[in-house]
Parts: C-alpha cells; sequence; structure tokens
C-alpha cells in the first residue's frame, strides 16, 4: 500500500532517486578515496566544494563552450543525417548506389581523421564542432535509414489510397515513424559526442571543460581537476534530460 | 432496346506478377465486370491474390497483363474516389482519433474549418465523438476499424475496397461492425468490394460471392446472392445453404490442384 502510494507519486520519487544515486556515488567515491589515499583522488567534499566555488566565473565558461560544441554539432549533424537518411531508406535505388560508400567509412574510427582535421580547420571551434558533426551524423544517418527502410509497405499503401504524394508519405509516414528511433540515436551518439569533445578539447585549444580537466591536471590541482568532472557528467546530465524531455514532447503517443 | 450501363469496375484479362528473384503469380486471367452501387465479397484460400485484386482497383500497383477500367477509364495511379481500408497499419499511431480521420482531407488541402464539417459528423455516426484525443493504442480493435472506416468515408468516395476489415476482431465485435457495413453500403449506395477468408461475412455482405483458386488466383466460381442486406438474412436457411455451398467449392478446390 505505503510502497504504491510512493512510487505512484512519479516527479518526488524522481527526484528522490537522483539524490539516492548522488549520494550512493558520494559514499563510494569517498571510500576510494579512503582506501587508495592519494592526492590524485581527493574526497568528494573537497571536490564538490572547489566545484560550488570555483564554478561562477571559473568553469562556467569552459562548461558554456563545451555545451555549446556539443548541441550546435547533435544540431547540424540532425539537419544533414535525418533527411538523407530518411531518403535513402525510402528510395531503393539511390540507397543501394550510397551504402556501399557509406559501409566503407562508417566502421572507420572518425577520430582518426583529428590531425587533418585541425590542420584543415584550425584549433579553435570549428575543428571540434566538425569532428563531434562528423562522427554523430554517421550513426544518425544509419539509424535512420535503417528505420525508414523497416516501414511496412503496406501503413504507405493505406495512406498512398487517400491521395498522398510522396511529400505526404515523408511527412505523415515516414518521418513521425522513424522519430523516435532518431531520437534513441541522438541519445546513443550523445555519450560519443562528450568523449570526442573531451579528446579534442584536450588536444589543442584553451577553452571547454577538456582544456580545464587536463590544466589543472597539469598543475596538480586534483580538487579542482575533480570539479572540471563534477561539471562534465553534469553537461551529460543536462543533455540527457533535454533529449528525454524532447522524445516525451514529440513521441507522447509512445507512452499510453 | 436494351440499356446500356456503363460498369463501375471492369477488369479485362488481368494478370499479375510480382517482379523479383523468382517472380509470383498472383492473379491469372481476371475478368469481371461490377456496377455501380452492388456489393462483391472475393474469398479464397490465403495467398490467392485477393488483396492484389484491390490494390490494382485502387490504382496502388498495375497489372502485368490486361486492363483494370473504373467508370471506363484505365487507372493511372490511385483514384480521388477510391477509399482502401485494411486489416491492419491504416492508421497511423502517431495520430490521434480526429488526426487519423481528417488525414485523407488534409492530404487534399480542404480547410480545416470543412474538414470539421466533414468529419464531425461521420465520427458522430459512428458513435467516436467521444474518442477524439484518443491514440489508436489506446482503442480497441472494433474502434481501430471504425476510425478507419470514419476515414474512408470523409472523402465521399464511390468505390469501398476493404481487404479483410474485420479478421483481427472477436466474434461479436465482428457481427456488430458487419451491421455497421451493411448499413453504410444500404444507406450510401457505394459500390463495395470485400476480401474476406470468413464464409458468413462474405454471405451476409455480398451480393455476388466471387470465390477464387489457390495462387495464382483464378475466378472459379461467380454466386449470385441477391438477398444480401435483407433484414433478418444471417439467420436463414438460403444463408446457411449458400454457406455451406461455398464451403463445399472452396473444399474442393483444395483438393483439385
Amino acid at each position: 500500500m505505503f510502497l504504491k502510494k510512493w512510487t505512484g507519486n512519479l516527479p518526488t520519487t524522481k527526484i528522490g532517486e537522483y539524490i539516492f544515486a548522488f549520494l550512493f556515488i558520494v559514499l563510494l567515491w569517498q571510500l576510494l578515496s579512503w582506501a587508495l589515499d592519494i592526492s590524485a583522488l581527493p574526497g568528494p567534499f573537497i571536490a564538490l566544494k572547489v566545484f560550488l566555488q570555483d564554478f561562477y566565473p571559473f568553469i562556467a565558461p569552459h562548461f558554456l563552450m563545451s555545451i555549446y560544441r556539443v548541441i550546435l554539432s547533435l544540431v547540424i549533424a540532425l539537419l544533414m543525417a535525418v533527411p538523407l537518411g530518411l531518403f535513402l531508406g525510402g528510395e531503393k535505388k539511390w540507397d543501394r548506389l550510397f551504402s556501399p560508400v557509406i559501409y566503407l567509412i562508417y566502421p572507420v574510427p572518425k577520430v582518426a581523421f583529428l590531425p587533418v582535421i585541425f590542420v584543415l580547420a584550425g584549433i579553435g571551434n570549428l575543428s571540434k564542432i566538425l569532428l563531434i558533426t562528423i562522427i554523430i551524423f554517421f550513426h544518425i544517418l544509419v539509424t535512420t535509414r535503417d528505420a525508414a527502410r523497416g516501414i511496412s509497405p503496406r501503413s504507405i499503401y493505406s495512406v498512398l489510397s487517400l491521395g498522398a504524394n510522396r511529400r505526404d508519405v515523408y511527412y505523415h509516414v515516414i518521418f513521425p515513424y522513424c522519430l523516435p528511433k532518431i531520437l534513441t540515436a541522438t541519445r546513443i551518439s550523445l555519450g560519443t559526442a562528450i568523449a570526442v569533445l573531451f579528446l579534442s578539447e584536450t588536444v589543442a585549444g584553451s577553452t571547454g571543460l577538456g582544456y580545464f580537466i587536463l590544466d589543472s591536471w597539469y598543475r596538480a590541482e586534483y580538487a579542482q581537476m575533480f570539479a572540471g568532472i563534477i561539471s562534465m557528467g553534469l553537461m551529460g546530465l543536462l543533455l540527457y534530460k533535454g533529449m528525454d524531455l524532447l522524445e516525451k514532447r514529440w513521441c507522447h503517443w509512445q507512452h499510453y | 432496346m436494351t440499356e446500356f450501363k456503363m460498369p463501375e469496375i471492369e477488369l479485362k484479362n488481368v494478370g499479375l506478377v510480382y517482379e523479383g528473384k523468382e517472380p509470383v503469380e498472383a492473379l491469372r486471367d481476371i475478368s469481371l465486370k461490377i456496377g455501380a452501387g452492388e456489393s462483391y465479397s472475393f474469398i479464397g484460400p490465403s495467398g490467392c491474390g485477393k488483396s492484389s485484386l484491390l490494390f490494382l482497383i485502387s490504382g496502388l500497383i498495375r497489372p502485368t497483363r490486361g486492363k483494370v477500367l473504373i467508370k471506363g477509364k484505365p487507372i493511372k495511379k490511385p483514384r480521388e474516389d477510391c477509399a482502401l481500408i485494411l486489416q491492419d497499419y491504416g492508421l497511423l499511431p502517431w495520430k490521434n482519433v480526429w488526426q487519423n480521420t481528417v488525414l485523407g482531407l488534409q492530404i487534399r488541402k480542404v480547410s480545416p474549418a470543412a474538414q470539421k464539417k466533414i468529419a464531425f459528423p461521420i465520427l458522430e455516426e459512428l458513435g467516436l465523438d467521444n474518442f477524439l484525443n484518443l491514440y489508436p493504442n489506446q482503442l480497441s480493435g472494433g474502434q481501430r476499424q471504425r476510425v478507419a472506416i470514419a476515414r474512408a468515408l470523409a472523402l465521399k468516395p464511390d468505390i469501398f475496397l476493404l481487404d479483410e476489415p474485420l479478421s483481427a476482431l472477436d466474434a461479436l465485435t465482428r457481427e456488430n461492425l458487419q451491421e455497421l457495413i451493411l448499413k453504410i453500403w444500404l444507406e450510401r449506395k457505394i459500390t463495395f468490394l470485400l476480401v474476406t477468408h470468413n464464409i458468413e461475412e462474405a454471405v451476409f455482405l455480398g451480393q455476388k460471392i466471387v470465390v477464387f483458386t489457390p495462387g495464382p488466383g483464378r475466378i472459379l466460381s461467380v454466386l449470385p446472392n441477391p438477398e444480401a442486406g435483407e433484414p433478418g438474412y444471417r439467420y436463414s436457411t438460403k444463408f446457411h445453404r449458400l454457406s455451406n455451398k461455398i464451403r463445399n467449392i472452396l473444399e474442393d478446390s483444395y483438393l483439385v490442384p
């Protein structure tokens, strides 16, 4: 009875779950820090204290820069990959032409192009956004195309019989059908995007959380380094939650 | 002088082969004349090309051989006055009852105000006016098929093509919807073509019953059934006699290749 009442109350439970998870991680961290007893792993409370003290004005600019890079890359990648993926999934002839090209490029780790991209696009924002965009682009392209291929021809027939043209079919059937899968692919790509972001920010430049973390490390400011790592976690959490929100808004029909 | 009346739908020696690595012959040498306002049931074993026949008439696919004429003209693309209802997949899960119902009107660029004027009375007639904001997976199978019917009716079709519309439903819902379909046919004088594998349904709804052979589908026989649509027909001896006759024809067609 009590449990049902408790779990039925979703919003508080959600926040409760997060608080519980947070405390759990803090506890693990503290235990690990005590056990290892090295300066490179300070306790969670010192790190949190530095995080709260330094976030504004020291970490915030890096935080904003990093989140800006990830979001911009995501948006560009989605804008390019989704229409192309839908098109290739819907038009068999073009797909046959392009899929060998995609399959040749897709498995190559695009991070390997990092030096080339730095040479071509400089070490500023452009190269980092370019790299993340390319990586996410292929994820979303392949997922979208595969999703679009999976539509039953009968569901397209039923809309065609209502007088739909090709554009109507994309708008009313193919795109909404693929949208949940596109959002899932985006959520999965987000993890990769953040990892690549970190890498590209540590290799060159003087902005972003990746730079901040590495810089703190060079200066042996371990508490500050962990404050940077906490910020990175926070950024990931915000982005994932943002994706959840979009999914609930755009695909609410799935949740009935 | 006999009055010449052009058939609403005419099939002339229609053959259909699905291309592919191993081509599949779905239909062979189908010839049929269907008058305006008539109701036809198509029955036969699964895979005999009955559904393909509806796709041909709706203009979604083209025959490999022969001609499909509607009102005397060959069809080149899906026709405006032809509504197709499928057993499944007909409704889009991401649109609610209202959005699904007006989809055809929306595609034909009918203004939202006119959409309301056309669709709302139909939804009321089919008892769906309290479910406008629900999504297909919140509805029962019977309600879903009603929405599909509403969407088709909203386009004021002359020809209604139903591809096993009721085969996923339980017996009671099924009879209920059969009555509804019959009422629609009687009131609106639409040409009705129903594909089914249920013998009683074919006899209940079709003025003529076309029996197909196993694939490639050919017409085995066309049985007249003028009493279809009369009140109480379902419980008459004629109804059962005809049902049994069709059952025998179908059983024989399985034995003789």
